[in-house]
């Protein structure tokens, strides 16, 4: 379970929803950080089925992705939550087309 | 003067391209000792770049039946070569947005079913039902269903590889710079590999280096008519399986496929640029999108990933150029296959095959004749 | 229809907020251009709420005060995705599909951490030590409770520490290079550097007290987990950096940070036609640049880690270099003492030196993964295929990503065309300049097909 700082405070709080579920997130935190403060290491399963979050923090991994309200391929460690942002982990899972 | 590394082979193939590269496989596999230049690396332009269409239908009717030809031995090739080049047969859409177009579509399609050639014309009902993922702009199309895709970079190094286990020597990063000619007739091919100079002893020269055919055949007096055309290709992220066919549209100038990976394809089909440079215009890339955009309304979320460049070699005509010339013995022309030669490649390699082993090819390469140029 | 500016920046952080400042007073129409949603890089990364700022970030605002009220015209949220005729910048924001002419253009594109592949390297839990960094130090997130730190250098001693402070339990720092005895030979670089030794020594004070192990002459060689990272094997280093066999131990932890460098961020530039070099000692490929910084391509510069990993200080410097020698070029007179300024330069040149004899990753770093481990994450490629598309003739990273996606995927290579081209490199002996990296293609970015068809 990974912590926040609360010394330092937070940003007012919000609502988020991930696959259907209600989640509080800060204003001013990214998606990447609202899912990993609530235990979350990862949100994406790859098309040979491994499970992918964080890794470079910064958009240039393209590791993190999101979908969010209907839009794939979103990186949530560059993207702020928002109230009412539906978020869903993308599984890319599949059986490569045969001829 | 550095002194030449001496070499022999009955055939040296120029280019390393699909057609090339077909070309030593179907010698090798005759016994026939070649040796392939390539200056650059195998299937490094316009044979590893382009949109992996093998097609039959919407061809010059004296191309059909090379087409067909092909891909018959398409049909096989992975199981031939052991590797799997990812051939499928998904089938070719080809759209019309107004009457006009479903008038020509109709009857090359009446032309096309004369010549053996199995389509069917799609009214718009039947589009909707056959292919519903298209955007609502197409009025109808025609469908050819033994038309199909591969992959181009492995479908053209496969053919090496291939080659290579028959006893084909292949040489890469070695421009071949000079035909020499005596008598009449190829005698051998002078090139630099790395800082030697080769010499290559030789009766046969098949000059397949497409767009850039005619440099090095200027140098032996035979003009080759083929003019550089810059072509472009975008791919999105990978997307969920959407469709299986090669798809395109004259009218909105953009054509698709989804490789198995899961990319689409776009390319474009009239953005004419008569040069060499393999830079890619901000227009162009804006004609792709919008024109994608239209054709497969689904991706309107998918993302350009990549955008690259190739360069055609286009004819007056815009068939090809393949077999002898009346100039010099022993040298054949494949080039010109002006966008589109993918699908044309094994059996232009075969055919060329034939003529040197047999004498003759089983399909007369009559129509394509450099000579049909009388001009020149 | 573009629009026209005299000077664009592509890059906020230190070298590009320099830069603009110079530029900017000496009277040029300054365009400065950042993908990120606030200027500052990641140096000057500043938190949400504007409370305990470092030190680094109270300078950082400073800046950006000071280029904006110079009249210098900011656009965040904005990513260059392509370069066009005549100095023509694509650029991608919320407005959607935008051009820039620019008639001088400074490259400020920074850096990114470098990825090191090794067995359990893609489990959820494995990130960069910028990663963590980035959260710390704008979220105010602390990303997992176990944290292991592998790679080389002291911003891993200034990562621990803030880490513990912020009450993370570190399991270990791992350093890979015995740098304590050589650093000696370097006392004419570090002087002057009162900062930064400062820092390092309150860092590693904080260590101490806290009593988290820092183990020089150690690194990764595994990382397990069934879904997530749980634990990790460490071994101690030989002269070259490869593990020595039967010395491993095991720890358990949930989180590893790598921190082995920067990798230059240099498609901008090659997508330019910028001529680089390979300089492993700088972080990989870099532009040839005269003693303006100006590249190869006339009219083009470059500043900062982007031209060759050197620090925030240094990028800053060099900003102030192209920002003057731009102006100049215009027509404008700055007012900058430009024998002082190249006197600095020269100064942080002598500490760039020394912090990459000191911390450049050794060889068995990049010999740690075995043939499953993917090296290509977002294709999923692993290291057999890499090498048995080298054995089939392969002799560029070029060929074995068209053979095998490996550098097709969403990140374009930006992940594994350095590990790639080692490979290459290793198995047919020749030089990482002969392999050769990717060519960079537009876009730089994924972009929306929806957006690049809206404009005309």
């Amino acid at each position: 379970m990974s912590r926040n700082l609360t010394r330092f405070g937070r940003g007012e709080t919000l609502t988020i929803i991930v696959d259907g579920t209600p989640v509080i997130a800060h204003r001013g935190e990214t998606i990447a950080g609202a899912l990993l403060a609530t235990g979350r290491r990862a949100w994406r399963y790859t098309h040979h089925g491994q499970p992918r979050g964080l890794f470079c923090g910064i958009g240039v991994c393209f590791d993190c992705l999101v979908t969010v309200d209907g839009v794939p391929n979103v990186r949530a460690c560059l993207t702020l939550v928002a109230e009412g942002m539906v978020i869903h982990t993308q599984n890319e899972t599949s059986d490569e087309r045969t001829s | 003067m550095k002194p030449s590394r001496k070499m022999e082979a009955q055939v040296v193939v120029i280019g390393g391209g699909i057609v090339g590269c077909a070309s030593a496989y179907y010698l090798a596999r005759r016994g026939i000792k070649v040796i392939l230049l390539e200056k650059d690396i195998i299937g490094g332009q316009a044979s590893g770049r382009n949109g992996g269409g093998v097609r039959q239908q919407c061809r010059d009717r004296r191309e059909r039946p090379l087409a067909i030809a092909s891909v018959k031995l398409w049909e096989h090739l992975s199981s031939e070569l052991g590797v799997d080049i990812e051939y499928m047969q998904g089938g070719n859409i080809r759209l019309a947005t107004n009457e006009e177009r479903m008038e020509a579509l109709r009857r090359e399609g009446n032309e096309e079913l004369e010549d053996g050639l199995n389509v069917e014309v799609w009214d718009r009902d039947e589009l909707r039902r056959r292919a519903p993922y298209l955007g609502d702009v197409f009025i109808g199309a025609k469908y050819c269903a033994t038309d199909g895709t591969a992959n181009p970079i492995l479908a053209t190094r496969a053919l090496a590889w291939a080659a290579q286990r028959y006893g084909a020597h292949i040489y890469t990063h070695a421009p071949a710079h000079t035909i020499h000619v005596t008598h009449g007739r190829v005698v051998a091919v002078g090139a630099q590999d790395g800082a030697n100079e080769i010499l290559i002893e030789t009766p046969w020269v098949i000059n397949a280096a497409g767009p850039w055919a005619p440099l090095l055949s200027q140098t032996i007096g035979v003009p080759v008519p083929v003019e550089p055309s810059r072509s472009v290709i975008a791919i999105t992220q990978r997307h969920a399986p959407l469709f299986r066919e090669f798809i395109s549209s004259h009218d909105l100038g953009v054509y698709a496929r989804q490789a198995r990976a899961g990319q689409v394809h776009v390319g474009g089909t009239n953005i004419p640029a008569r040069t060499f440079e393999q830079d890619v215009p901000a227009t162009v890339i804006e004609h792709l999108a919008r024109g994608i955009a239209q054709m497969v309304p689904a991706l309107k979320n998918a993302n350009f990933l990549r955008v690259w460049a190739g360069t055609l070699e286009m004819t007056p005509d815009k068939i090809p150029i393949l077999g002898p010339v009346d100039q010099v013995q022993g040298y054949l022309l494949a080039t010109g296959f002006s966008g589109h030669g993918f699908c044309l490649g094994p059996i232009a390699g075969k055919l060329l095959s034939e003529l040197i082993a047999d004498g003759a090819p089983s399909l007369s390469l009559h129509a394509f004749r450099l000579a049909r140029f009388s001009s020149i | 229809m573009s629009e026209q500016v005299e000077i664009a920046i592509v890059g906020a952080g230190p070298g590009g907020l320099s830069a603009a400042l110079v530029a900017a007073r000496a009277g040029a129409h300054v365009l400065l251009i950042d993908h990120y949603r606030q200027v500052g890089g990641q140096y000057f990364r500043q938190p949400v709420l504007p409370v305990s700022l470092t030190t680094a970030q109270r300078q950082g605002a400073a800046l950006r005060q000071q280029v904006l009220e110079a009249g210098v015209k900011i656009y965040t949220d904005t990513v260059v995705w392509g370069i066009f005729q005549d100095r023509v910048l694509g650029l991608y924001s919320p407005k959607g599909i935008t051009y820039v002419q620019a008639q001088v253009i400074i490259l400020a594109t920074g850096a990114y951490d470098r990825p090191i592949a090794f067995p359990g390297w893609t489990l959820p839990g494995v990130m960069t030590a910028g990663a963590v960094q980035t959260l710390l130090k704008e979220q105010r997130l602390v990303p997992g409770q176990r944290f292991l730190l592998t790679g080389t250098g002291p911003l891993q001693l200034v990562l621990a520490a803030e880490l513990v402070r912020a009450g993370a339990k570190v399991v270990a720092v791992l350093e890979a290079n015995r740098f304590l005895a050589r650093v000696l030979r370097y006392t004419d670089a570090l002087w002057g550097q009162w900062g930064r030794l400062g820092e390092a020594s309150r860092s590693w004070l904080t260590l101490q007290l806290q009593r988290v192990p820092y183990r020089m002459g150690w690194g990764i060689v595994s990382v397990e987990g069934a879904r997530q990272v749980e634990r990790a094997t460490i071994a101690p280093l030989d002269a070259q950096g490869y593990p020595i066999a039967g010395r491993e131990e095991k720890l358990e932890c949930d989180t590893v940070a790598l921190g082995y460098g920067f990798i230059p961020f240099n498609t901008l530039a090659r997508l330019l036609g910028v001529q680089h070099v390979w300089r492993p000692e700088l972080g990989g490929e870099v532009p040839i640049r005269d003693a303006h910084l100006q590249t190869t391509v006339s009219q083009v510069y470059a500043v900062g880690d982007c031209a060759g990993i050197g620090g925030a200080r240094l990028a800053q410097l060099e900003g102030q270099v192209a920002g003057y020698a731009a102006a100049i070029h215009l027509g404008y007179r700055p007012t900058t003492d430009l024998a002082a300024l190249n006197k600095a330069v020269e100064h942080e040149r002598r500490f760039q030196k020394m912090y990459h004899a000191l911390f450049t990753p050794p060889p068995g770093v990049y010999a740690l993964s075995h043939d499953d481990t993917v090296i290509c994450r977002c294709e999923e490629i692993t290291q057999g295929e890499i090498r048995r598309a080298i054995a089939s003739g392969a002799h560029t990273t070029n060929e074995v990503k068209l053979l095998t996606r490996a550098g097709m995927g969403n990140c374009q290579g930006r992940m594994c065309a350095h590990l790639i081209a080692r490979w290459v490199a290793h198995e047919t002996g020749r030089s990482l300049e002969q392999v050769g990296g990717l060519p960079p293609r537009p876009p730089l970015v994924p972009i929306p097909v929806a957006d690049l068809g809206r404009t005309l």
